[in-house]
C-alpha cells in the first residue's frame, strides 16, 4: 500500500456570506434544503429528505417518502454554532465508521465552514473490503453524476 | 464502475484478497472458463480494483493498494460538490432574510 489509512485526512474549507449562526443553522437544521440527495445518498433514486437530529447522540439520516431510513451516522459534536462531528458510515456498518468534523468560524462578515473527514485506519483488515462496498454502493451515485455531468 | 456487481466477477476479487495469484490459481474450483477469468480480471484492472505484475512467463493479479487513493479521490469530489450546494442555498438565504436583522 503506498499510503496509510490513517495519514489519509479529507479537508474542505467553503466561505459564505452569512454570519456564523446562519451558516451553522443551514449546514445542520436546514441541510435538506441544500445536500444533493439525487447524487449523495444510499437511495438516490427514492430518498428525498435528510435529516441530522440536533444533539449529541442524534442521527443523521436519509428518507424515502415510504418512510425507509438509511443511517449515515451519529452525531458526536454538538457545539452550535461553532462545531458539529458524526460518525459516517453510509450504506455500510458503523464498525466501518469514519469521522466527519465541521468547524465554523467567523470571517469577516461571513464564516469560513471547514470539513475534517478522517478515521480510515479503523476499517484496518476491512479496507480491502470495504473499498468494494463502495465501489459497488456509490455505484449508483456516480453512474448518476457522470450522467448529470454529461447531460 | 460496477466492476464488482457481477458475482462471479465478485469471487474473482475476493479470491485475491489473501494475496497475488496467477490467473490458473483464479480459475480453480470456479465455474468458468479461463478465458472467462481473465476477462474479469481485465474488467477488474480497469476498475482500478485489481494490479498486474507479470513475473517470467506468468501474470500475478493483486488487490490493488491504491483503492485507498481512489477512495479519497472520490470524497474530496463528494465535499466540493456538497459544500458548493451548502454556499450556494446558504447565501439564497441570506438575500431572502437580511431584512429580518
Amino acid at each position: 500500500m503506498t499510503q496509510q489509512a490513517s495519514e489519509i485526512v479529507i479537508e474542505k474549507t467553503v466561505t459564505v456570506s452569512v454570519p456564523v449562526d446562519e451558516a451553522f443553522r443551514v449546514f445542520t437544521e436546514e441541510i435538506e434544503t441544500w445536500w444533493p440527495l439525487r447524487t449523495h445518498a444510499v437511495d438516490t433514486e427514492s430518498s428525498d429528505t435528510v435529516v441530522l437530529e440536533g444533539r449529541e447522540g442524534g442521527r443523521l439520516f436519509e428518507r424515502a417518502p415510504g418512510g425507509e431510513e438509511h443511517v449515515w451516522g451519529l452525531v458526536r459534536t454538538w457545539e452550535p454554532p461553532q462545531r458539529v462531528g458524526y460518525t459516517w458510515h453510509p450504506g455500510r456498518g458503523k464498525e466501518t465508521a469514519q469521522e466527519v468534523e465541521v468547524t465554523f468560524t467567523p470571517d469577516g462578515e461571513g464564516t469560513r465552514v471547514d470539513v475534517r473527514h478522517w478515521g480510515w485506519e479503523k476499517l484496518g483488515d476491512r479496507l480491502d473490503e470495504t473499498i468494494a462496498s463502495y465501489t459497488e454502493g456509490w455505484d449508483l451515485v456516480l453512474s448518476r453524476y457522470a450522467g448529470a455531468t454529461n447531460g | 464502475m460496477a466492476a464488482l456487481a457481477d458475482p462471479t466477477r465478485r469471487a474473482v476479487f475476493e479470491r485475491l484478497r489473501s494475496g497475488p495469484r496467477p490467473v490458473v490459481e483464479i480459475a480453480r474450483g470456479l465455474p468458468v472458463s479461463r478465458p472467462a477469468v481473465s476477462q474479469h480480471l481485465r474488467v477488474l484492472k480497469e476498475a482500478g480494483l485489481v494490479r498486474e505484475r507479470r513475473e517470467g512467463t506468468r501474470n500475478f493479479y493483486s488487490v490493488n493498494g491504491d483503492g485507498l487513493a481512489e477512495v479519497r479521490e472520490y470524497f474530496e469530489e463528494f465535499w466540493d460538490e456538497a459544500l458548493a450546494a451548502f454556499k450556494l442555498v446558504a447565501e439564497k438565504g441570506e438575500t431572502h432574510d437580511s431584512a429580518s436583522e
